[in-house]
């Protein structure tokens, strides 16, 4: 609470400060205000559940491949060093250029999507590789005593065991997945619903008034902070069991 | 020496396999089944009775170049008429078809200047960078004198905050805003002290004698040709009626309303149909709305380009 009113304090401050030099940066209680607006129009909620659908959609397939080469990597040295190139010119390469590949490629509608998948993928397979690494030998030979195959020994004992590292992954680059969803929803401004999309047409359409922009940015926080209460709670009950 | 010409043989034939189709091969499409993207932003203007139309898609104007080359690009495309001309010359494989906007750039003064006359030692901000049009229409009318006070600010949207504020970005006072329609409107609505000190087109037309050129449509090379030529007299019929009738231009918008309009089209459909009803210093429609087949003013894009500092067009880049 005493962080949220401070938060609220600074932000009041930032307006009056660069509000007054430039008429731009608007402050707390109309944002606000606006986001109540929005938060009433069902245009609001298409945009809302076009990015979360593709966001999921992307996030779950760098989830599928990240999880796959990551076993695969922290299972074998040799595959790990001949990816590993990859999945560091992956993680430096501007996200920015990317975007612009993936509209050759993918079309406007389907571009942030890849995006997303290629920013979430390294980080979901670095965890996962990781998870696999980090395993006790004694565990690994045990389970190869016990007759498990590759397969199944992964499944049922290797992943499961690697399971804290991968949830560490998937939900750092969760959060990261939807801002990137939304930023590319900037750049490529196609004309399907999405909170990017939305941003971009207010931007267009009155410049000065940066209440709407401040708005839609405001819907995004609340669903991460929604999604980080969730993720919270679900960290908690498995420390519980 | 037998494994790599093998796997020559290998790369070739996947090479072959990946390459597109023969494009002097035109393919049967009709004219409703036409792709097309517009940029957002003025252009949208001129396809308002499409906007239903689910072939039709409207993309951020930095992303639109992104098209035109791979399996995504579209039938036609609109944009800026030197991006369009530069592609050709870098391998794309369009045609120049017409010429539908004949620029809504202005001048706006923040009321700052106390002798009210544009002159060395006033602050100017344009938007873009130095290689974009706005500063090479502006070195183009009023030269070098300007250059130590010119700031730039990165989009058309900056700029129009400048001229509400009467600051740059920075903070700093500006007498002057080189500005695009709608984003002037908006801007003169929200600063009581700004106005519109000049007309682009016309200070264009009394230097150049020509008219100004912005935005042109593009047409992919294996599109036949008679759908070509149907499509592009639907598009001066209705640009032509809507100049005639602005109403009919407001009917077509009002598919998307509020945010939503706002986010598919880029500008306020109401703003942008009031401005549409205004008529510039020369008498067209304050948008630059209108529609010329561009063989027909091949003259006119030539000494528009050569402003730009862009070569002489070939004959074979236009549509016929």
């Amino acid at each position: 609470m005493l962080g949220l009113l401070l938060l609220a304090t600074l932000w009041q401050a930032l307006s009056m400060y660069i509000g007054q030099k430039t008429m731009v940066f608007p402050d707390p209680l109309s944002t606000i205000k606006y986001t109540l607006y929005l938060l009433g129009r069902p245009y609001t909620y298409r945009c809302i559940f076009s990015t979360m659908g593709k966001m999921l959609t992307g996030f779950a397939i760098s989830m599928v491949i990240g999880v796959i080469l990551g076993v695969i990597a922290g299972n074998n040295g040799f595959i790990e060093k001949i990816i590993s190139p990859t999945i560091i010119t992956l993680r430096a390469i501007p996200t920015a250029s990317l975007i612009y590949v993936f509209i050759v490629l993918a079309g406007f509608r389907l571009a942030p999507m890849f995006l997303v998948v290629l920013i979430c993928f390294p980080i979901i397979y670095e965890g996962t590789a990781g998870g696999i690494r980090n395993i006790p030998d004694q565990i690994i030979k045990a389970s190869k005593v016990d007759g498990s195959g590759y397969f199944m020994g992964n499944l049922r004992i290797k992943l499961p065991l690697a399971f804290p590292y991968i949830l560490v992954a998937m939900l750092s680059s969760f959060s990261l997945a939807f801002k990137i969803e939304i930023m590319a929803e900037v750049i490529t401004g196609g004309s399907n619903p999405g909170l990017g999309s939305a941003i971009l047409g207010a931007r267009s359409s009155d410049p000065t008034n940066m209440i709407p922009i401040f708005a839609y940015s405001l819907i995004a926080v609340m669903i991460m902070l929604m999604i980080d209460l969730v993720s919270g709670l679900i960290g908690r009950s498995r420390d519980l069991n | 020496m037998k494994k790599l010409l093998a796997i020559l043989i290998v790369l070739l034939a996947l090479t072959a396999c990946g390459r597109p189709a023969d494009n002097g091969d035109a393919r049967e499409v009709s004219v409703e089944d036409l792709t097309i993207v517009t940029p957002k932003g003025a252009p949208v203007l001129a396809f308002y009775d499409q906007i239903g139309n689910e072939n039709y898609t409207r993309v951020a104007a930095d992303a639109i170049g992104a098209l035109w080359t791979g399996d995504n690009s579209p039938d036609v495309m609109v944009v800026d008429l030197s991006s369009g001309v530069n592609a050709i010359k870098n391998g794309a494989e369009y045609k120049l078809a017409a010429i539908i906007t004949f620029g809504n750039f202005y001048v706006g003064s923040t009321g700052h200047d106390d002798d009210g006359v544009m002159n060395e030692g006033d602050t100017v901000v344009l938007f873009g960078n130095e290689n974009m049009l706005p500063n090479k229409i502006w070195h183009y009318l009023y030269g070098t004198d300007f250059d130590e006070n010119l700031v730039y600010e990165a989009d058309a949207q900056s700029a129009a905050a400048d001229l509400i504020s009467g600051k740059d970005l920075e903070g700093n006072d500006v007498d002057y805003v080189f500005l695009a329609q709608p984003a002037l409107f908006v801007a003169l609505k929200k600063n009581e002290n700004a106005s519109l000190y000049a007309d682009i087109q016309e200070e264009y037309r009394n230097k150049s004698g020509l008219d100004m050129i912005q935005a042109a449509v593009f047409v992919r090379n294996d599109v036949p040709e008679e759908t070509v030529s149907e499509f592009l007299s639907r598009l001066e019929t209705s640009i032509n009626a809507a100049i005639e009738n602005p109403e009919l231009a407001a009917e077509g918008l009002s598919v998307y309303t509020d945010e939503e309009a706002t986010a598919q089209y880029g500008f306020n459909p109401a703003v942008v149909v009031n401005v549409f009803k205004q008529k510039n210093a020369l008498g067209i429609n304050a948008m630059g709305l209108g529609y010329k087949k561009a063989i027909d003013i091949k003259a006119d894009i030539d000494a528009f380009l050569s402003v730009l500092g862009l070569p002489e067009t070939s004959e074979e880049i236009y549509v016929r």
